[in-house]
């Protein structure tokens, strides 16, 4: 059996077909001297399906897709809404697992993310997935969606998906992949994306922070030149309904470690220590509350769960919302009012007496 | 030859028979001497070793007598000194049994004698070394006890094999066993009964057990089972296992067999009855737990975590060889998605280069691996180390260097073969259980496997012997019962007896902080 570790999935440019490129793990070389290399193979169907199996028109083994790790789609398909076709296909056929990641391609064809070079490893696909799975902890810079959990969110009252977005970078004529923030969806169709930077505070409003680095402005106003390593981060979110208005409540509570500074901080300092914290937690709540202000505009998509929250809580008041929840989303006020919380400075005495 | 006829056949032949062993079973002894001697000779036609001796007395009667024995038996000291030469001696006049009495008790110079008259017990008698004397005009014979025949020295036995403790091992002389038993437990419950069972060999077989510990509801049931076999010869114990076990077409034991006086004697004291037979260096041992395949009587004489940690090894090790060969030809032919990918790329890899479907692969590569295994068994030392490495070279390294067999399975192969070593008694089970599960996981991937395990386990849960489930020790879960189990609890820990006792109090475990 030929085993595929990645899927990339294109409109095909000369007709209404998809067009399917498969990377597939070379088993035929000796494997002792160089690992694994990846070999990439396309084929075109009407259906997904169809084009899957059309491949076996050119291979000498059938595909076998129990270890697929990636599926990346191009905009173009983000955008067409055949996402939930690809799903259903997914989800239907045993071999896929339900833990694959999928992954759109950002401003460029998704034939092309596997046309490049992994930089510790030759296979893109696992390359792609490891960079995304481990990232939660140390960039909070993307999203991981399971297949299982994008199904799960496109069915759910209140709420539109959000998947990591990868694009190609070029250093020395050498392609590789990287992981580019994330893609916002409106329903099953693409509405837009967030950067790296803005994803992570939207990490913070959904609650989905396990790590990362947080940087801000030690004095409060200009370039941002202090680094705290978060360690753990909880987000209260909370809702009021009153005389017809919705307001939501963001209350995002973060222990961090200090790891970086313009200017020492003599540590045992107790003021420096709180007005640097305080200036954090402005920082931190601004920035939430500008990413929150720009999906509200330029979205409109409900990628934060706020109805599916007033779904949960009070079943009686989204059956009133739920028709316009749109537009009701769109002008909703949203607060956040972050607390943090730095645990060590990791100096004991201020340096250089 | 038509069917009826072929069967009017058979008949008449076994009727023939029955009519043979049936003039000399029955028959007695005549008061003559001469009448006796001839049906002696006529009896023992052809027979060339058997010596008669005709001996007279002194004294105004000149009493004859007539001393049978067969040559190579019999200690021939004995004879000269404490039969032939009293009764040369002797001046007897008295006849009759009065005659047999004064022989027995006051001339004839042997410690064991017995008086008998039965043509059978003469002809055992004979036959098993003991010196016959035939006084003429007496109704009935001395049987001496002269036996000196050449036995095995005592030696540690080969597939019981221990760390450290008692290292002797039964030989095929049942006295010889009878006194490693008997020295071992001094106390006058310990009953032994004699049996001879066999219609032509009249092999002696004994019956050992403690009174008070063994159940005699299972004693009843072994002796029912005992008098119901009609065969023509016990040559070894096994004989006697297979007609008296609970269940005789199943792949398991339902009867322990130990060949270890020391281990025995441990068995006895659980309250279990032994069975040895004349002949056979093994003892059988009634009635039988499942979870004795996997004890080795060396348990108890290492220590205890030691030992607890090889029961468990064991346990699982006997599931590593009855399923690894099962769970590679699923892995490989039916759920990739079980392995990590990396691992499934080796095995992927490996199995483009090489002919036959894995599952194909397994059986042939499990035949070769049983006939390594059998080679190194009847093979004389010679050879054998030529043959091992004709072995290892071979078919391990040629094998997979001209593609005939990807490495991965070598792997696989060997360690079921090493691991199916650590267990002996199970051998003869296991390559079944393996060869099963091994087809079933190819037909059915996982789902055979498990199937297949099931199965087995149905099957070990409904053994039963001799009253007992075999299993009974795991279902009850008794904290006792546990002590000894899977683990081995420090003896001083062990106060109740199994559950193949009735009596379950095995110590009183005296308190050093009372007075």
């Amino acid at each position: 059996m030929s085993i595929v570790s990645g899927m990339a999935v294109d409109k095909s440019p000369d007709s209404e077909n998809f067009r399917l490129t498969f990377e597939l793990l070379d088993t035929a070389k000796p494997i002792k001297e160089q690992g694994v290399d990846n070999e990439i193979v396309v084929s075109e169907g009407k259906t997904f399906f169809d084009a899957a199996r059309n491949a076996k028109r050119l291979l000498h083994n059938k595909l076998y897709f129990g270890h697929m790790e990636t599926a990346v789609i191009s905009e173009e398909i983000a955008k067409s809404g055949a996402l939930a076709q690809l799903i259903d296909w997914f989800l239907r056929d045993i071999e896929f697992r339900e833990t694959l990641d999928i992954v759109v391609a950002k401003g460029i064809p998704a034939k092309e993310i596997f046309h490049t070079h992994g930089i510790s490893q030759p296979i893109v696909a696992y390359e792609i997935e490891r960079i995304i799975n481990q990232d939660s902890k140390i960039t909070a810079s993307t999203v991981e969606k399971h297949l299982y959990e994008l199904y799960n969110e496109l069915n759910m009252e209140g709420i539109c998906p959000v998947l990591p977005a990868v694009n190609i970078l070029t250093i020395d004529e050498k392609k590789t992949c990287q992981v580019a923030g994330c893609a916002v969806f409106k329903g099953t169709r693409l509405a837009g994306y967030l950067t790296p930077e803005e994803t992570k505070y939207y990490l913070y409003a959904v609650d989905r922070v396990d790590g990362g680095l947080l940087t801000f402005p030690a004095k409060g106003n200009g370039k941002d030149d202090t680094t705290l390593e978060v360690i753990e981060s909880n987000t209260k979110i909370s809702f009021t309904f009153k005389k017809g208005k919705l307001k939501f409540k963001l209350e995002p509570k973060v222990i961090a470690f200090l790891d970086e500074i313009a200017e020492p901080l003599d540590s045992l300092d107790e003021q420096k220590i709180k007005e640097l914290t305080k200036n954090a937690e402005v920082s931190l709540s601004s920035r939430i509350r500008n990413v929150v202000k720009k999906v509200q505009g330029e979205f409109g998509s409900d990628i934060f769960g706020f109805g599916n929250m007033i779904y949960r809580k009070d079943p009686k008041l989204w059956k009133k919302l739920r028709e316009d929840w749109s537009e009701t989303f769109s002008g909703l006020s949203v607060e956040v009012s972050s607390k943090i919380e730095i645990v060590t400075t990791s100096w004991l005495e201020k340096k250089g007496v | 030859m038509s069917g009826k006829s072929k069967l009017k056949r058979q008949k008449l032949i076994r009727q023939a028979v029955e009519n043979l062993n049936h003039s000399y079973m029955e028959s007695v002894i005549e008061s003559s001497l001469d009448k006796n001697i001839q049906m002696i000779r006529k009896l023992f036609e052809d027979v060339d070793i058997l010596k008669l001796k005709e001996i007279r007395g002194g004294g105004k009667k000149g009493q004859r007598y007539c001393l049978v024995f067969m040559d190579s038996m019999v200690n021939d000291f004995l004879i000269n000194d404490d039969i032939v030469k009293p009764l040369m001696l002797s001046k007897l006049t008295s006849s009759g049994e009065e005659l047999i009495n004064i022989l027995d008790k006051q001339i004839v110079q042997i410690n064991e004698t017995e008086k008998t008259d039965s043509m059978s017990k003469i002809i055992e008698a004979i036959c098993s070394g003991d010196t016959v004397l035939f006084a003429d005009g007496a109704p009935q014979v001395l049987l001496l006890n002269t036996r000196e025949f050449p036995t095995r020295q005592l030696e540690e036995p080969t597939n019981e094999k221990t760390l450290s403790g008692p290292k002797e091992g039964f030989n095929e002389s049942l006295s010889a066993n009878l006194s490693l038993l008997r020295r071992r437990i001094k106390s006058p419950e310990f009953k032994i009964k004699l049996l001879n069972i066999g219609r032509r060999t009249r092999t002696k077989t004994c019956i050992c057990y403690i009174k008070g510990l063994a159940d005699e509801k299972v004693l009843d049931e072994l002796y029912k089972r005992l008098e119901k076999i009609d065969i023509d010869g016990i040559l070894d114990v096994n004989y006697l296992n297979e007609l008296i076990k609970d269940h005789p077409y199943s792949l398991f034991r339902s009867t322990g067999k130990t060949s270890r006086p020391d281990s025995l004697a441990g068995k006895l004291l659980e309250g279990r009855i032994a069975l040895l037979v004349d002949g056979s260096p093994d003892a059988l041992t009634v009635p039988y737990l499942f979870i004795e395949n996997f004890q080795s009587s060396d348990d108890y004489y290492i220590n205890f975590y030691y030992s607890s940690f090889f029961r468990f090894t064991r346990i699982l090790v006997f599931i590593i060889t009855i399923s690894v060969p099962g769970f590679y030809v699923a892995i490989v032919a039916f759920n990739h998605e079980m392995i990590p990918t990396q691992l499934l790329i080796n095995a992927a890899a490996e199995r483009q280069s090489v002919p036959l479907p894995a599952a194909l692969e397994a059986f042939i590569m499990l035949t070769v691996f049983n006939i390594l295994r059998e080679a190194g068994l009847r093979m004389s030392e010679n050879i054998g180390q030529a043959l091992s490495i004709v072995g290892a070279l071979v078919i391990g390294q040629a094998a997979v260097e001209a593609k005939l067999v990807a490495a991965p399975m070598i792997v696989v192969i060997g360690l079921t073969a090493i691991s199916s070593l650590v267990v002996p008694r199970m051998n003869s089970s296991s390559i079944f259980i393996r060869l099963f599960l091994l087809l079933l996981a190819s037909c059915l991937g996982f789902y055979g496997l498990v199937i297949g395990l099931s199965a087995v386990l149905v099957n070990i849960l409904n053994l039963r012997s001799f009253g007992i489930s075999q299993v009974s020790p795991v279902a009850s879960f008794k904290q006792q019962n546990i002590k000894d189990l899977f683990i081995r609890a420090p003896i001083g820990i062990m106060k109740d007896r199994p559950v193949t006792s009735v009596n379950p109090v095995r110590m009183e475990i005296k308190n050093n902080d009372d007075a």
